[in-house]
């Protein structure tokens, strides 16, 4: 409402005022700016290998793929100890075969001739403890249990995928719950739908997130029930319904990105007709000398498949 | 015949020689006995003492020509503790000196208004005193002949002459100067020590702001205010203020001490400030006295006039956007007065129509009305001479109102959606002050207030197909602002003739409804959801201060203060001593320096735009985690009158701040209340300049040019925002420059001109973007992966310099009662298209592919031509 608040002053200055809004292009040479060296690499508890990719930034209106690093040479370190190389594969991506670990500090160095070194670290968090995720009888609400860990802090996020529905279930593409509908007072307030504190039920999108700020070893409990965006039709007479139900426990770097990427959405979204005043949001990177994310979690998930038959 | 002729003569010489007897002495080394033996042999005096008390004289060395014997005898007990009495032919000398208090109150004499910062000085004893903001003046001088001159801007001097012996209380009244010459009468010749400002103190006249160049008509004060050194505009056209690196929430404005929390109408484009109602101003850009406190940058004192109490006078004015009226009379005739003045805008009026006939179709109606009303109050009741009354109350009103009635002709039944919405945001207060004088030295002012600024909103929407029933509906209400009780107490007391002490105190019950909201959503036959939100916090506010003013053999002027706030909110106490220093050096009647320290603290804060004043604004108290902000502020600065009309100073000062407040996304649109929490943080700032002035105050053409240089920043060392590098404020200007020119030709027309320039504002502008994490499990959407915009950090970009020239004609014409005047003014002149924002965009060519990318650059006002018409009984 704020934003129509905003938008309806402008009309009314534009107006009322018998001025009109108006613009003058101003030539900047954008391309001055020098490209900056982009890192990513999401790691997985227990995976066995780590994956990292290297690109490089580019001008915010250039077209067509992001440039690619294929000469970096990309070093994993385990708790500041050499872990190994990662070999380039295809299209920025380098790999390395290693058990991922929880608990452990991973560190990348991405080193590119003629530049200076650019490095993100993490700390894996440890699987999450006496986790489980049960439906209620008639599968609409969807209950999670675990054991927040004392020894580390958590950030939890929880949600589930279904196979999108467009006239049939697809299980080759999976959609996030737009709304999770819960009584627990537990979840962060940045993603609700609206903002109350006192409103039981809330309604949150895409994600529950959870900080283990007084929870402390103690035993969670969560339900929430899930809601679509947009309307759909199905008939649940033949196909293969699938629901990925999960709880991860990300690191603070995940936790961060993954927070402020969501409220980049949300203003983004809001911003989307005439921009009145545009200011850009920033995006977490914990990258030391370029951008991007080196983070990690651990996750916990139930998968649910429902196979339909059509009566005769 | 001519013998009687001739004796009349030798008398009339005997008696002027005896009026103006002038001796010559010199004296080496001599006994006071012995000096007063000689003074007695020629005048033929007799002095008449207890010896014991010339013990304390030294021995005296004097040498007198030609001097009269009042002058003879205080240069004799100059530096002794002796007072002396003719009585006849009898001298009589005593011990001590006896100092008394000449005290009492300054008036216009047409209207019996207290003038504020009116000057008595008297020149012989080298002493003086400016009245309070309540035309009190108090001056304690030594037992003896005083001659007291009255002076103030724009008024005929007063003079009185008479032997003090005893406590005397004169209430003068000065006689404005009907037929001026000049567009700013000069100041007497009365030493500037007298009326002491602090260094970054700006008293002006509010004639000043009546006279220079208007936009769309209306005369502001804070656009006044803007044109004076360190004081930065912010946005093109917007009436809010930023003082020496600071926010928008850093200034305090005070209606006759009544604070007030939305300065501003239209979104900032007008301040609320009725320059009809206003009789004083005192701006503070540093050197913050003790009694004021409360915010961090500057403080805006602005004093309402409080009436004619002699005869019924009055104004009305005409213009493009709005109509005023002011009226001011006596209830009783020199007991009791008021003064009145209400403005409204018509936008609504002219408007609505306009852009429904440009937007209206048969499947869209849209209706759209905005207007403002601002409206001052002054009632003011003198029960005797120590004992005033004054009722305050200030109420100033925005209202947007929106329709919209949309349907789709296409479909043979089409839906239908109404919209609707009613924002109503503003501040009122009312307050009562008493005014005693309470003994000869001893001056207290009283005030019980009561104060709110409130924003409310009340939106509808409906969706319902074409047979009338409801598809979509939601009704929101929205409801923000702040209340104030305010008890406050200031006691003036004037220990003697060099030794001044304020102290005082104050006690505030703050509290804040950041968001109070309601909400129904009902979608067809699904039950409808109501939800609701009510913050509320209180906070308690008690400040004590003290602060004295030491004048050293009129060269130095000390003026130590402190003052102690104890805040009180939810659990939490904060409790800060601010200590406030100024010294003035006057080397000579023309060259001073000064030079200050003050620590301000400030427990409020505006979440919100940092460009506009926004009905969505939020006020909010500190808290456990939020602390107070704090600023450290130094000033030094050198001032050189050569001559009355002309006044040059140079000022350098150095700002530091603590905790302060900025939103994670420097995003300038309001955060929900309960996210706010989250989105900001706390940081650190430094601001350092120099401004030059030089003004010119009389004659026929007058005005000033000022410079800034400076420089501001932030950072925030825990790396929240912009990886805890210093970056620039975003109105940090490097050059600042503005000049003012006001030329009256004659009583029926002047012209005034403003000029201002500076470096533009700071942006932030991605300018590279990349991709996302892949394969993050549950990452939501893939579709928007590759648009995380690499901003290397926060105000990168800065707009192009910002120009502008304003011109103000002004006719007057003498009616039969009273005088009419049409204003013409032209805003941006030569049309300097200013940068309002910058967004990306880009070019495509598809022929060639080629492709440009620019910045566009948005701008509000060109060249605009306003009038206005003003009839003054």
């Amino acid at each position: 409402m704020k934003k129509e608040v905003v938008g309806i002053f402008l009309v009314l200055l534009t107006w009322e005022l018998l001025l009109n809004g108006c613009e003058q292009k101003l030539h900047l040479d954008l391309n001055a700016q020098s490209p900056v060296l982009v890192v990513n690499s999401i790691l997985m508890a227990d995976n066995d290998s780590v994956r990292v990719r290297v690109t490089w930034t580019k001008n915010v209106y250039e077209q067509g793929d992001f440039p690619v690093e294929a000469n970096a040479s990309v070093k994993l370190y385990k708790n500041d100890r050499f872990v190994g190389a990662c070999q380039y594969q295809k299209e920025g991506w380098y790999i390395i075969v290693h058990h991922v670990e929880a608990t452990e500090v991973y560190r990348i160095e991405v080193d590119v001739p003629g530049r200076p070194l650019v490095w993100g670290e993490t700390r894996v968090p440890a699987p999450l403890l006496n986790a489980s995720i049960e439906c209620d009888s008639l599968q609409e609400r969807i209950i999670n249990r675990w054991t927040d860990r004392e020894e580390e802090k958590n950030y939890y996020w929880l949600s589930s995928t279904h196979s999108s529905l467009n006239g049939v279930p697809d299980t080759l593409h999976m959609e996030l719950l737009s709304y999770l509908q819960t009584n627990s007072t537990l979840p962060d307030a940045f993603n609700r739908s609206f903002d109350f504190d006192e409103e039981i039920p809330a309604e949150y999108d895409y994600y529950l997130r959870v900080e283990d700020s007084g929870l402390s070893g103690k035993e969670i409990e969560l339900s929430y029930k899930g809601r679509r965006s947009g309307y759909y039709y199905w008939e649940p007479d033949t196909g293969c319904y699938k629901s990925i139900r999960f709880i991860l426990s990300l690191d603070e770097n995940y936790d961060r990105y993954l927070k402020s990427s969501i409220v980049n959405d949300d203003y983004l979204a809001a911003m989307d007709s005439e921009p009145l005043f545009y200011a850009p949001l920033w995006t977490y990177s914990n990258i030391h000398g370029g951008t991007g994310l080196v983070a990690s979690y651990s996750k916990y998930e139930d998968l649910f498949i429902q196979v339909f038959t059509k009566r005769e | 015949m001519r013998a009687g002729l001739i004796l009349i003569l030798l008398i009339f010489c005997t008696m002027k020689g005896n009026a103006q007897e002038v001796f010559s002495f010199t004296f080496r080394e001599t006994p006071v006995e012995e000096v007063l033996e000689k003074i007695e042999q020629q005048t033929g005096y007799i002095f008449s003492y207890s010896p014991s008390i010339l013990h304390q004289c030294p021995l005296k060395t004097i040498s007198i020509e030609q001097a009269n014997l009042e002058q003879i005898l205080n240069l004799l007990f100059k530096s002794s503790n002796i007072s002396w009495e003719k009585l006849g032919r009898y001298i009589i000398l005593k011990q001590g000196k006896r100092f008394f208090i000449v005290y009492g109150r300054i008036y216009d004499k047409a209207s019996r208004e207290r003038l504020i910062g009116a000057s008595v000085y008297d020149s012989r004893l080298h002493v003086g005193a400016a009245t309070n903001n309540y035309g009190f003046y108090t001056l304690t001088v030594p037992e003896g002949e005083v001659c007291l001159n009255y002076s103030y801007v724009g008024y005929q001097s007063v003079s009185y002459q008479f032997y003090l012996k005893s406590d005397t209380m004169i209430h003068v009244e000065l006689q404005p100067m009907l037929n001026l010459d000049e567009i700013v009468v000069v100041q007497p010749n009365i030493p500037r020590w007298v009326k002491n400002s602090q260094p970054g103190q700006v008293e002006f006249p509010i004639y000043t702001a009546t006279v220079l160049p208007k936009f769309l008509g209306e005369s502001d004060l804070l656009k006044t205010v803007q044109l004076f050194p360190g004081v930065q505009v912010g946005m093109e056209g917007i009436a809010g203020i930023l003082v020496r690196g600071g926010n928008r929430d850093e200034n305090q404005f005070l209606i006759d001490d009544i604070p007030l929390y939305n300065a501003n109408h239209l979104l900032g484009f007008f301040s609320v400030f009725n320059s009809d109602a206003v009789k004083n101003v005192n701006f503070y850009k540093s050197s913050f006295p003790a009694r004021y406190g409360g915010h961090l940058s500057s403080i805006m004192d602005i004093r309402l006039k409080e009436g004619n109490l002699q005869e019924y006078h009055g104004s009305f004015s005409i213009g493009l956007l709005s109509s005023k009226f002011n009226i001011e009379g006596p209830i009783e005739r020199n007991r009791s007065s008021f003064n009145i003045t209400a403005r409204r805008t018509y936008l609504d009026l002219i408007g609505a129509p306009i852009y429904a006939a440009i937007n209206n179709t048969n499947d869209s109606k849209e209706k759209i009305g905005y207007n403002f009303t601002d409206i001052n109050i002054k009632l003011t009741r003198i029960f005797s001479q120590q004992n005033a009354l004054s009722l305050i109350l200030f109420y100033g009103n925005d209202y947007l109102k929106y329709k919209k009635d949309e349907k789709d002709s296409y479909y043979i039944e089409p839906d239908r959606t109404r919209d609707y919405m009613r924002v109503v945001w503003g501040n009122w207060g009312v307050g009562l002050r008493w005014d005693k004088m309470i003994s000869t030295g001893l001056y207290a002012n009283t005030m019980l207030s009561y104060n709110q600024y409130r924003a409310f909103m009340n939106k509808r929407y409906r969706h319902e197909n074409a047979s009338g029933d409801t598809i979509r509906l939601k009704k929101i209400r929205f409801k923000s602002g702040q209340e104030e009780w305010r008890l406050k107490s200031d006691l003036t007391w004037t220990m003697n003739h060099w030794n001044r002490l304020y102290l005082g105190g104050h006690y505030i019950h703050h509290v804040f409804t950041p968001e109070k909201r309601t909400t129904l959503n009902k979608i067809e036959k699904e039950m409808p959801s109501r939800k609701w939100v009510n913050y509320k916090e209180y906070a308690h506010e008690l400040a004590l201060y003290l602060e004295d003013k030491i004048t050293i053999q009129e060269k130095w002027i000390v003026h130590p203060g402190i003052r102690g706030i104890l805040f009180h909110v939810g659990s939490t106490n904060y409790f800060s001593l601010e200590p406030r220093f100024s010294i003035q050096y006057n080397w000579t009647d023309r060259w001073e320096t000064k030079a200050s320290y003050t620590l301000m603290s400030q427990y409020i804060h505006q979440l919100g735009s940092s460009t506009m004043n926004m009905p969505t604004d939020l006020w909010i108290p500190v808290s456990d985690n939020v602390k107070p902000m704090k600023s450290h502020q130094c000033v030094l600065g050198i001032y050189y009158h050569p001559c009355t009309q002309w006044h040059f100073s140079l000022e350098g000062f150095h700002k530091t701040y603590n905790h302060l407040l900025d939103d994670y996304n420097g995003v300038d649109i309001t955060p929900e209340y309960s996210d706010w929490k989250e989105n900001v943080h706390s940081g650190k700032g430094h601001s350092y300049g120099l401004e030059w002035m030089g003004q010119k105050t009389g004659g026929r053409t007058n005005g000033w040019i000022n410079y800034t240089l400076s420089r501001a920043y932030r950072w925030f060392p825990d790396g929240s925002i912009n990886q805890g590098r210093r970056f620039p404020t975003k109105y940090d200007s490097r050059d600042m420059l503005n000049l003012v020119l006001l030329h009256k030709f004659s009583n029926f027309f002047d012209v005034s001109a403003t000029w201002t320039f500076n470096n533009g504002f700071y942006t932030t502008q991605p300018l590279e973007r990349y991709n996302t994490p892949t394969h993050l499990p549950g990452e939501k959407g893939e579709e928007k992966k590759d648009i995380i915009f690499h901003i290397e950090k926060r105000n990168n970009m800065k707009t192009p310099d910002y120009h502008r020239l304003d011109l103000g004609f002004n006719f007057h014409r003498c009616r039969k009662h009273g005088i009419s005047t049409w204003s013409i003014n032209l805003y941006n002149a030569y049309c300097r298209l200013n940068t309002i924002e910058l967004s990306p965009d880009y070019d495509s060519k598809y022929g060639n592919r080629e492709e440009r990318q620019y910045f566009s650059n948005d701008w509000l006002f060109p060249i605009i031509p306003s009038f206005s018409y003003t009839f003054t009984f």
